[in-house]
């Protein structure tokens, strides 16, 4: 594995708990 | 016929996909048998701050050093992910109170000590042990705090904020009314903790059955020693060439001291293992003062820059100033193994008196299938090698221009350095699985 990916893929696993949480916050108030 | 390196893909994507689910396990559990709504931006700053304790949660599986998980990643992989992933947790649970505050000020409630003083004073505490945790670690030598204070930070500050957070979400209570979901929240919660204690009280304990002494202080260079390590009582932890350990040179394993360092001598000889460490931080300026017979003791082996049993190509090694010691370690033990195969070694000094292992190097190339091309900043008269940087141009030089895929890469060495040499190697299409890499300057 590589170092240039490691922070790319840790940013990507942060939008993709972002995305994530806006769904939860939709799923329960809609 | 190319023999291509066994990329343990299935472990990666079973830890991987066992990791996200993890970070949304909080959200699952508070979907179901949730209370009545209070509109979309009240929910989506819970949700942000349910995520963000589960990503802290999960910031003490990455550090707990357990082989299983840092083999099929590396371990200075999942250091460089551990600290991102910090600093996307500190953003996750700063917003959560900042968009509370902002969609309804009553929850300013939540800071009013005339309300409830020890929840305010909990609640900042929490707060501020999470800005420092990350300031103290992304600026750590700027602050002029030694490794060993900010390692014990790092441990007592986490533990604040894990502990802080899951008091916070059980007493507010909203999501959590179900006793089901109250112990689930307490046993996530007590497994990172668990996880802390492992590894800074267990595993010293463990340690300390089999412990090592200094048998030897030879000075290499100016300002580079090695430390001859002799096993006390036991025949000598087995190790792969290129991996590291965890080096305690205290009476005590408890000490906070506790610094990773490559083996440098040949696997083959396990009872006897050599670190080749320049002086450069605050601990290893006092390497010259040890004395022999010492006492030292070890954890590890860990690593996984070393040498993949299933491919028997040729080894190109990239190495600057004290990067070099992982690589002599496989070097030394390919020769103590009489390898013909075909190496070549990049090694980057500041200037010839600086070159640490040359006389060796000078030897080896004679005994094996090697060629060393030394790079120097500063070059005396007369020098015929290389002047300057190791540049992508350097490397269009004297490495392979064809069959890139039929070699394995080495990378150690100062954080710049790797950077470029990494990025020269992706620009020419060297397959990533092909390239190793070794970090430690992570805090």
């Amino acid at each position: 594995m590589q170092h240039l990916y490691t922070r790319r893929i840790a940013n990507a696993v942060g939008l993709l708990l972002l995305l994530a949480t806006l769904i939860f916050a939709w799923l329960v108030t809609r | 016929m190319p023999v291509r390196r066994r990329v343990q893909l299935p472990q990666v994507v079973t830890w991987s996909l066992g990791y996200l689910l993890l970070l949304i396990l909080p959200l699952l559990a508070a979907y179901i048998e949730r209370p009545p709504a209070r509109g979309f931006w009240i929910e989506f700053s819970i949700g942000l701050g349910f995520v963000g304790m589960a990503m802290m949660g999960l910031q003490f599986v990455t550090t707990a050093r357990f082989r299983k998980v840092s083999s099929p990643f590396g371990t200075d992989t999942l250091l460089q992910f551990h600290r991102q992933m910090g600093i996307i947790a500190l953003l996750f649970i700063l917003a959560h109170p900042v968009i509370l505050f902002i969609r309804d000020t009553e929850y300013l409630v939540f800071l009013d000590p005339r309300v409830n003083a020890m929840r305010t004073i909990a609640l900042i505490v929490a707060m501020l042990a999470l800005v420092l945790l990350i300031v103290l670690s992304i600026w750590r030598q700027q602050v002029k705090l030694s490794y060993e204070w900010w390692r014990l930070s790092h441990g007592i500050l986490g533990f604040l904020v894990i502990s802080i957070g899951l008091a916070h979400i059980l007493q507010v209570g909203h999501y959590v009314q179900p006793l089901w979901k109250q112990i689930l929240w307490t046993i996530v919660t007590l497994i990172p903790i668990g996880l802390l204690l492992h590894t800074r009280l267990v595993k010293p304990l463990l340690i300390r059955r089999k412990p090592y002494r200094l048998a030897e202080l030879r000075n290499e260079a100016g300002d580079v020693w090695t430390l001859v390590l002799e096993p006390d009582g036991h025949p000598g932890k087995p190790f792969i060439a290129g991996q590291y350990m965890w080096l305690t040179i205290q009476p005590t394993p408890f000490s906070l001291q506790q610094h990773p360092f490559s083996i440098a001598s040949s696997a083959d000889r396990p009872q006897r293992p050599e670190f080749t460490i320049k002086e450069l931080g605050d601990f290893t300026s006092t390497l010259g003062d040890l004395k022999p017979g010492a006492s030292v003791f070890v954890e590890g082996p860990y690593g996984t820059f070393t040498l993949d049993p299933h491919f028997d190509g040729g080894l190109i090694f990239l190495a600057g100033g004290i990067g070099i010691t992982p690589m002599m370690g496989m070097l030394r033990t390919l020769r103590d193994r009489g390898s013909r195969r075909q190496i070549i070694v990049v090694y980057g000094n500041t200037a010839h008196d600086a070159i640490v292992f040359q006389d060796e190097l000078e030897a080896m190339q004679r005994q094996m299938n090697l060629r060393v091309i030394h790079v120097l900043e500063e070059a005396p008269e007369q020098w015929e090698g290389e002047v300057g940087y190791i540049t992508a141009e350097l490397l269009d030089r004297h490495l392979p221009g064809d069959n890139r895929e039929d070699w394995h890469y080495y990378i150690c060495g100062p954080g710049p350095m790797m950077d470029m040499v990494e990025q020269a190697l992706i620009e020419r299409r060297v397959p990533l699985w092909n390239v190793y890499v070794e970090r430690f300057e992570m805090v």
